[in-house]
């Protein structure tokens, strides 16, 4: 079989190769390989040039130590609540506050909750009956804040000892910074091919996009898992909207106020990912409706020219939505071309395809590795490097236009169990915010 | 056949003309006389000594100075003769609501100065004091519980706990309290155990009483204080989580001139459950800390101790029933005391004691000498009274025996009941001899608890008093019976 597909590779002549693989090669690998990596190069050269503005930042935080308000809202996180605060315990920095909401959990939640606030390992839990959703539950942990600075994590969260010490320090380095995100890594990678996955997407795609964007400025999601935002301005938004994709919500809504949004790649939280293929469909179905829902509907005004236009902004949704909307429905009629032009060799064109996607993968993966602070647990994701290439080009390119052919034309987020009725049919009633 | 069983009327002062006088003067008392029965109608409670009201059928107290009926209605129940706690009492109230209390003490409110509408009970009573009357005893002791047992039985129905404000704990037992110093619930509540572990009494659930750890009251108040700083001044407020926005908060940020607009997008709420709903309840205290449940704490208004709620101590406020064996006692007037008690070595009988308590005033008055008189109480859990059912006897002499081993040579000792020992201490001065007594308690309280299978709950109470040239054996006897009362 391989010889087939070497002698198909030795057969095409220039023309064809662009004729076949010019998505490939005008799009995917400029951006996600010449553009990202030497983006990526100038981020590190940056730090290391600011490292003294780091070091000087680090001084100011640990001089004033702000109280820090860590919110973890959830609905029957019970179980993940003590590893939570085990896991702040062991943090460099303690002076915060821990707030749980739990949003009408029907487990053991209260109890879990209530003792732990009564043994006083947790400040404030409070406890709604009725469920609101997330965004209400996390409004209601914000309500009662003190701290200067926000974090907001899930409860099945755990972070690294230096964790909260490195994502506050970031605002000490630029006072117009009004959030920060933190690094997400996959705690339970080993579970299953689908956690290996996304634990190698998690690496390779989601924190170099980040420090990409970052340092472009035009970084626009601060996870809900691990972020950090100044209370005042949050409290000045409103807090978060209604989900789903209220994560990059209340981050535009940031960027719209005219504060900086930074990525902290050093600031590591470890996540726990879906574990099959079909729980994360339904998670990528949320996240990549919320593109539609959010950057094309009610943030649309950033396309605009008016009174508060930025180019940072308009930059901001415009990559997010050139790269993963458009393109995506170009990559839909690319495939169609492909299928109905090279209907008999459309195996060997695949197969040629993953071998030059493969080939890049490990190129990015060895470079990543090479600044990873945690290189020797992720090596053993190079076992897995051939498998990105179905992941991401085929698998996540499916989801993708499947969330937003639902959102555009059928406004499925609303219709997401996700959130409850009472608060999505309100919100597709009042203009669909 | 009423009047025949009561000798001592006899004695009794006769009503005169002067009395029939009183009977139309509102300011005096007055003698009725009604099918027979002389019932004395007291208006003046100023000269009236109780001893003397042994000499009628029954009483009627006006209602007027409801203290003074009371205190007059306790001094009739505690006296220590059947003759005057049995008696048939009534209130004269004509439209006055009776202090619920004082009418339990009571047999019955009155509306007219005569007996005739509850004749036939006073019958009743005064048949089973004759009953009563006729048997001879020389009970001491736990007297009170034969003094209650007699009670129900004359008056043929159960103790009920009273809820009142006047009683320490909530739920009163009048007759009890009447007869209890100092109100010593915690004997209250031991009695009236005892007295259902021994078969005397059986019980019906009520109520249940919570009372003070300390002080053993039942005038408690519950409150919520803070988890953090323990403030009481709380406040408790429904958050609103409005759908639209999604934004939840306390409803005082909400409330804008009388109206519920969201602080977030400035929208107003029309419609819970459908603008909003109200998911939790969050608390304020005055120090700004925030929770969801306060603790609650305890504050005795009687002791001003403050406690947690797990300190309260759960009481059983239940009605008391005499049983068949109860009646028996009660007639008999015995107890336990058995006719043929077997008594422990070392132990005279009872009037031997007597005979000896006579000499020993007799030979006070011809010398200048002291002479103490100890009583010893055995107040025994009622766990440990069931462990010993069986061989209580066998069990009491062993502890009495323990006692003699300790007496001097000269001290004469004697059981009463079954858990009272008496002893004469001939040339033995008040204080030194309550010392050694005390030191002789702890000993056998120490051999109780820890060698002869019984509880920490066992006590064992003592006192000594001196007795005087000019006491006669029958008044110390009395002293005795009084001073044992509180146990």
């Amino acid at each position: 079989m391989w010889e087939k597909v070497f002698d198909y590779f030795q057969s095409l002549t220039t023309n064809d190769f662009i004729r076949i693989y010019w998505y490939l090669f005008l799009i995917e690998i400029p951006r996600y390989l010449f553009f990202d990596y030497i983006i990526l190069v100038l981020y590190y050269l940056k730090r290391f040039s600011t490292r003294h503005d780091y070091r000087r930042a680090q001084n100011r935080f640990w001089t004033e130590q702000p109280l820090i308000s860590v919110l973890a809202p959830g609905k029957n996180e019970g179980k993940n609540i003590y590893k939570l605060v085990k896991s702040l315990e062991a943090q460099t920095y303690q002076n915060y506050e821990i707030i749980i909401v739990d949003d009408g959990s029907d487990d053991d939640t209260p109890i879990i909750g209530r003792s732990l606030e009564k043994a006083g390992l947790i400040d404030l839990f409070i406890r709604n009956q009725v469920r609101g959703g997330k965004a209400s539950a996390a409004n209601l942990a914000l309500r009662y804040a003190k701290g200067k600075y926000i974090l907001h994590l899930d409860a099945d969260s755990s972070l690294d000892r230096t964790a909260i010490e490195r994502i506050i320090t970031r605002f000490y380095m630029d006072d117009e910074i009004g959030c920060v995100g933190g690094n997400l890594k996959v705690r339970n990678a080993k579970e299953s091919v689908a956690a290996t996955m996304q634990g190698i997407e998690y690496l390779m795609s989601i924190s170099v996009g980040r420090m990409i964007t970052s340092y472009l400025g035009i970084y626009r999601i601060i996870s809900g898992a691990f972020g950090a935002f100044k209370t005042d301005a949050l409290k000045r938004i409103g807090g978060w909207d209604i989900g789903p994709g209220l994560d990059g919500d209340v981050t535009q809504k940031f960027r719209k106020m005219g504060y900086k949004v930074a990525f902290e790649d050093r600031a590591i939280c470890l996540t726990s990912v879906p574990t099959t293929f079909k729980k994360l469909a339904k998670q990528r179905l949320r996240w990549n409706k919320s593109i539609v829902r959010f950057r094309l509907r009610k943030h649309i005004d950033v396309f605009f020219p008016n009174q508060n236009f930025t180019w940072a902004n308009f930059l901001a949704s415009a990559e997010n939505v050139l790269f993963n909307v458009v393109f995506a429905f170009l990559w839909l009629f690319y495939m169609i071309d492909i299928i109905i032009h090279f209907p008999e060799t459309l195996p060997l064109i695949i197969a040629v395809k993953l071998v030059i996607y493969t080939f890049i993968n490990y190129l990015q993966f060895f470079a990543l590795l090479a600044v990873s602070e945690r290189w020797k647990q992720e090596i053993w994701f190079l076992l897995y490097i051939p498998l990105k290439s179905i992941y991401n080009g085929y698998y996540m390119r499916i989801i993708r236009l499947m969330a937003y052919i639902k959102e555009m034309y059928f406004y499925s987020s609303y219709k997401d169990a996700w959130n409850p009725a009472k608060t999505s049919d309100k919100a597709l009633d009042h203009g669909k915010l | 056949m009423i009047k025949k069983a009561f000798a001592y009327r006899e004695a009794a002062p006769s009503v005169n003309k002067e009395e029939k006088k009183a009977a139309f003067d509102r300011s005096k008392n007055a003698v009725l006389n009604e099918n027979g029965l002389d019932v004395l109608l007291v208006r003046n409670f100023d000269d009236l000594r109780v001893p003397t009201l042994a000499a009628y059928d029954a009483i009627i107290l006006q209602y007027q100075d409801v203290e003074r009926v009371y205190e007059l209605l306790k001094a009739v129940r505690s006296s220590s003769f059947e003759e005057i706690y049995l008696k048939p009492c009534f209130i004269l109230a004509y439209e006055a609501h009776v202090d619920p209390v004082v009418e339990q003490l009571s047999d019955g409110v009155l509306t007219e100065p005569s007996i005739l509408s509850h004749f036939a009970k006073t019958e009743n009573i005064l048949e089973a004091m004759a009953e009563i009357a006729d048997v001879k005893t020389d009970f001491t002791g736990r007297k009170l519980l034969l003094k209650l047992m007699r009670y129900l039985y004359s008056r043929q129905s159960p103790l009920v706990p009273v809820p009142s404000k006047r009683s320490h704990t909530g739920y009163a037992f009048p007759f009890l309290e009447a007869n209890v110093k100092n109100y010593e619930y915690e004997e209250i509540f031991h009695l009236l155990e005892a007295g259902v572990q021994r078969g005397f009494l059986s019980e019906d659930f009520v109520d249940v009483m919570h009372l003070c750890s300390k002080c053993n009251s039942g005038f408690i108040n519950y409150r919520e204080v803070c988890p953090k700083c323990n403030t009481r001044k709380l406040t408790a407020q429904n958050t609103i989580h409005h759908f639209v926005c999604g934004n939840v908060g306390p409803e005082s940020d909400y409330k804008e001139n009388g109206k519920l607009v969201c602080p977030k997008c400035d929208r107003q709420l029309r419609h819970i459950g459908v603008d909003y709903d109200k998911p939790s309840l969050v608390v304020e205290c005055e120090n700004g800390h925030i929770f969801q449940e306060p603790n609650m704490e305890t504050f005795c208004f009687n002791c001003h101790s403050v406690g947690q709620i797990e300190d309260i101590v759960e009481q059983p406020a239940n009605e008391y029933h005499l049983t068949a064996s109860g009646a028996e006692t009660a007639l008999s007037g015995k107890a336990k005391v058995k006719e043929e008690q077997k008594l422990a070595d070392g132990f005279v009988s009872l009037p031997v004691f007597r005979t000896f308590l006579k000499l020993e005033i007799e030979r006070l008055k011809l010398n200048d000498i002291h002479t103490t008189v100890s009583y010893i109480s055995l107040l025994l859990s009622p766990a440990t009274l069931k462990k010993h059912e069986d061989n209580y006897e066998d069990f009491r002499n062993d502890l009495g025996t323990l006692l003699v081993e300790q007496l001097k040579p000269s001290e004469i000792a004697t059981m009463l009941d079954d858990d009272v020992f008496l002893v004469i201490s001939p040339e033995g001065e008040e204080e030194p001899t309550k010392q050694r007594f005390k030191e002789i308690c702890e000993r056998i309280t120490g051999v109780l608890v820890n060698s002869l299978d019984g509880n920490k709950a066992d006590r064992v109470a003592y006192g000594s008093f001196e007795v005087e040239a000019d006491n006669e054996s029958e008044s110390v006897m009395m002293q005795i019976n009084e001073k044992l009362k509180v146990f």
